[in-house]
């Protein structure tokens, strides 16, 4: 079973230092979510992943990795 | 914390102040042998009353110190929770439902029956809520 990784803080850091609550209202959740999905306590899904994507001007696997352990 | 995780606190803390000052009332009443003359009925008319008002006030209490927060409709993770949570909830409530039928099998007065179910419900409630709080402060 493996987990989910991101880079969102450092994304949010280097745009602006956008913050949490920015970043959530953007895509759509609360801050609290944005929070939990940094620390990997939630995934997201993936029309949520596809939006952060898409705010950071990424391609998705450059913001989210599947770390196998 | 949320306005949601904020609620589910409110939640468990007046169910278990409000209901457990009526379920020590009825846990009273039963040791004194007064199952069959106390009048249950309008205690528990009185102690929902009471719920209602403080669970009210608190909530009205929280969404005007973070009106934003009050206002924002549940995102993907708080449904995902919430329906964690009815589904941990459900299994008590079966489980304590049927533990009342086979103790209903055995005639006891209707004032056990009647509050035995009332407590499941209320059990089922206290672990919805506690149950979204876990999910809320862990990984879900």
């Amino acid at each position: 079973m493996g987990t989910i990784r991101n880079e969102i803080r450092r994304l949010r850091f280097e745009h602006g230092e956008m913050t949490q609550q920015q970043l959530a209202e953007k895509i759509g959740v609360t801050r609290q979510t944005v929070n939990a999905i940094e620390l990997g306590k939630y995934s997201p899904s993936l029309e949520a992943a596809f939006r952060i994507a898409d705010v950071f001007g990424r391609p998705l696997e450059s913001v989210f990795r599947y770390a196998k352990e | 914390m949320s306005f949601r995780e904020k609620s589910a606190w409110i939640t468990v803390l007046s169910y278990l102040a409000v209901y457990g000052f009526y379920f020590r009332r009825i846990a009273q009443a039963a040791a004194a042998g007064q199952a069959g003359t106390f009048h249950y009925g309008s205690l528990l008319v009185v102690t929902v009353i009471v719920l209602v008002v403080v669970q009210i006030a608190l909530l009205v209490a929280i969404a005007i110190a973070g009106p934003r927060d009050a206002q924002t409709p549940r995102d993907e993770r708080e449904r995902l929770i919430e329906l964690k949570a009815v589904r941990i909830a459900f299994v008590v409530l079966s489980c304590s439902v049927l533990t009342v039928c086979w103790l209903a099998a055995f005639n006891p007065p209707g004032f056990y029956t009647v509050n035995a179910l009332f407590f499941a419900l209320v059990l089922s409630e206290i672990v919805r809520n506690a149950s979204q709080i876990t999910y809320y402060r862990s990984r879900v």
